[in-house]
């Protein structure tokens, strides 16, 4: 039990006989132990299900050559990837007690890789929320400090991470899920373009935008359990064909002649100094190994938060009307069958759900669909072209992952459009569906912009497909960096 | 920028079966979101000449196509499974038609 782990190392070590997966799985459990009182991270934890599966890993022994990528690895899952037969409910009263009859391609695939699932993470109710607090079961902290947002809604992932109790968990981004957790907890978090992963199992909230993707200590780590989860998948109708992630391989190939974009517009208002300070530093580390650093447009990325929230949650309006009481989760019975619906609806969904569903709604209803909806629509087109054009001149284009440092806890919740805005340099990637890391590039204290030590990410998007490359550069980014970037909680870990 | 009666008929499509408290809450939220959303009106949009197919995704994805067989999925048991609702291999609801 010492120091951070690494899912590579414990792979490595579990496949060559080293370690046994009971040791690295009772390791996580000791560790969650010491944690969780402090993060309130997991909605479900599976100790005994996942001790007798490390027992059974055990037994049969290491994988045939080529497999076992994450053989004894503990891994937490967002609570709204489908894990069969364990509950799975997505932050929300609506499917307390659901328990899925299969197991989301995701699952299975880490289950094949010989990973092991400890937990479900906590998340933002049917992941609509930037701070993890729209969940019905608990307030997850941020390992840094614990009167801060661990940011959302893939905040119990991002803190499960950030606090060193795991070294993998699976997040969902739509809107920049994954990302913005990772950039508060100081955590690598990855979303991959859209249609490598899988969807099938995730519970839909705008399905045009979900994406599954790790959020890791290391940019190795979210590497490799990309490359275990990625690829094409006949169940899911947007997967993209003959694509098999490749992304672990040449990731220490560094950047050298590697063209970075930086958007004017991602770069400017609203951000605070000590983030643009820390990423300027960072582009001058990126430039000596070899990058060139190029200065581009996106002009349509002003329309970015408007056009996302009416598009995604135009989507989600329609996908969540399957919460209908009849078939799975929560029924609450009304006067006749249209009264049970919303009594169910009503009971069911907490109050940004419901205020997304009313967004929703009204933008997909006659009268408001073409200034609106179409609106939004032509926008999202616009902001992906800005992109393919910026994509022409550079390889990669860089911007801070979040506008803001922290969110204390409470500090936004009554104010959704305050909270919104905290998506404003995430959602521009999302619409054109690319692949974009957050790293963690240095603590906000290192240059004196900051009396708070929290740590700051930088996000790298790049063209549909090249995920490898954005990793690469991530990798690059987290070699460069000048500070250390351990949570306080992940450096008590170390001390054990 | 959006009024009480709009918000009851947008709560009903939904259907959400709001309270009152809720009803005031939303019809105040949803105007503020909705005044600043209002930034897409000011979107210059001729160049994009896609809009019959607006509804295609950045990316171009198509829809991909199988034979029309029957495959294998979960069994009527593992689907009922979740609901105590359920009798005879149906789900049970409320009469709908008198």
């Amino acid at each position: 039990m010492n120091g951070p782990v690494s899912a590579a190392q414990i792979a490595s070590e579990c496949r060559r006989g080293a370690l046994s997966p009971v040791s690295a799985v009772r390791d996580a459990l000791r560790r969650l132990d010491r944690v969780e009182g402090r993060i309130d991270a997991l909605v479900h934890r599976y100790s005994e299900q996942a001790l007798e599966r490390a027992a059974l890993l055990a037994k049969n022994g290491p994988p045939a050559a080529g497999r076992g990528r994450l053989f004894g690895v503990p891994i937490a899952v967002k609570d709204n990837i489908c894990v069969k037969d364990v509950p799975t409910t997505c932050g929300s009263r609506m499917l307390n007690g659901y328990r899925p009859p299969y197991h989301a391609t995701v699952v299975e695939r880490i289950l094949s890789e010989g990973g092991i699932i400890v937990g479900m993470a906590n998340m933002d109710e049917f992941a609509m929320g930037s701070t993890t607090e729209t969940s019905a079961w608990k307030t997850t902290r941020n390992p840094w400090s614990p009167s801060l947002s661990p940011g959302g809604s893939s905040g119990g992932s991002a803190a499960l991470v950030g606090s060193g109790a795991l070294p993998l968990a699976l997040g969902s981004d739509t809107g920049g899920s994954i990302r913005q957790p990772a950039a508060l907890c100081g955590t690598v978090g990855f979303k991959p373009t859209y249609g490598t992963v899988s969807r099938y199992g995730l519970v839909a909230f705008g399905s045009s935008f979900d994406q599954i993707g790790p959020l890791s200590a290391t940019v190795r780590d979210g590497a490799l359990l990309f490359e275990a989860i990625g690829g094409f998948d006949r169940r899911d109708s947007t997967s993209i064909p003959d694509f098999a992630p490749d992304a672990v391989a040449g990731i220490e190939d560094g950047i050298d002649k590697i063209r970075i974009g930086v958007p004017g517009e991602l770069m400017g208002d609203g951000i605070d100094g000590a983030i643009i300070d820390a990423v300027r530093s960072s582009l001058g580390r990126i430039e000596e190994l070899g990058a060139s650093i190029v200065s581009i447009d996106l002009p349509h990325a002003e329309y970015a938060i408007p056009a996302y929230y009416v598009a995604a949650m135009s989507e989600a309006s329609s996908n969540l009307a399957r919460f209908d009481g009849v078939r799975y989760g929560l029924r609450e019975e009304g006067g006749d069958m249209a009264g049970t619906y919303e009594a169910t609806r009503n009971r069911g969904f907490g109050r940004e759900v419901k205020m997304r569903i009313m967004l929703g709604t009204f933008a997909l209803s006659a009268g408001y669909y073409d200034a609106w909806y179409a609106k939004a629509l032509r926008a999202r087109r616009l902001v992906a072209a800005d992109f393919e054009k910026a994509f022409e001149k550079v390889d990669l284009i860089v911007a801070p992952t979040s506008p803001v440092l922290s969110i204390g806890i409470g500090e936004k919740i009554d104010d959704p459009l305050a909270m919104y805005m905290c998506d404003s340099l995430t959602t521009p990637a999302s619409l054109a569906g690319l692949p974009a890391l957050s790293v963690p590039c240095a603590l906000s204290s290192s240059n004196g912009s900051s009396k708070e030590s929290l740590p700051i990410g930088l996000q790298i998007m790049g063209p549909p497909l090249e995920d490898a490359l954005v990793l690469r550069a991530g990798r690059a980014v987290e070699l460069s960096r000048l500070d250390e970037i351990v949570s306080p909680l992940a450096r008590d870990m170390e001390k054990i | 920028m959006i009024d009480r009666e709009e918000i009851v008929t947008i709560a009903n499509l939904a259907a959400l079966g709001l309270s009152e408290e809720e009803i005031g809450l939303y019809t105040s939220r949803l105007s503020r979101i909705l005044e600043f959303f209002e930034k897409l009106s000011t979107l210059d949009d001729k160049g994009d000449r896609r809009d019959a197919d607006h509804g295609v995704h950045p990316l171009r994805i198509e829809g991909p196509f199988r034979r029309d067989r029957v495959e294998s999925s979960l069994s009527p048991d593992a689907l009922l499974g979740n609901t105590e609702f359920a009798t005879n291999g149906f789900f049970v609801v409320r009469k709908v038609i008198e």
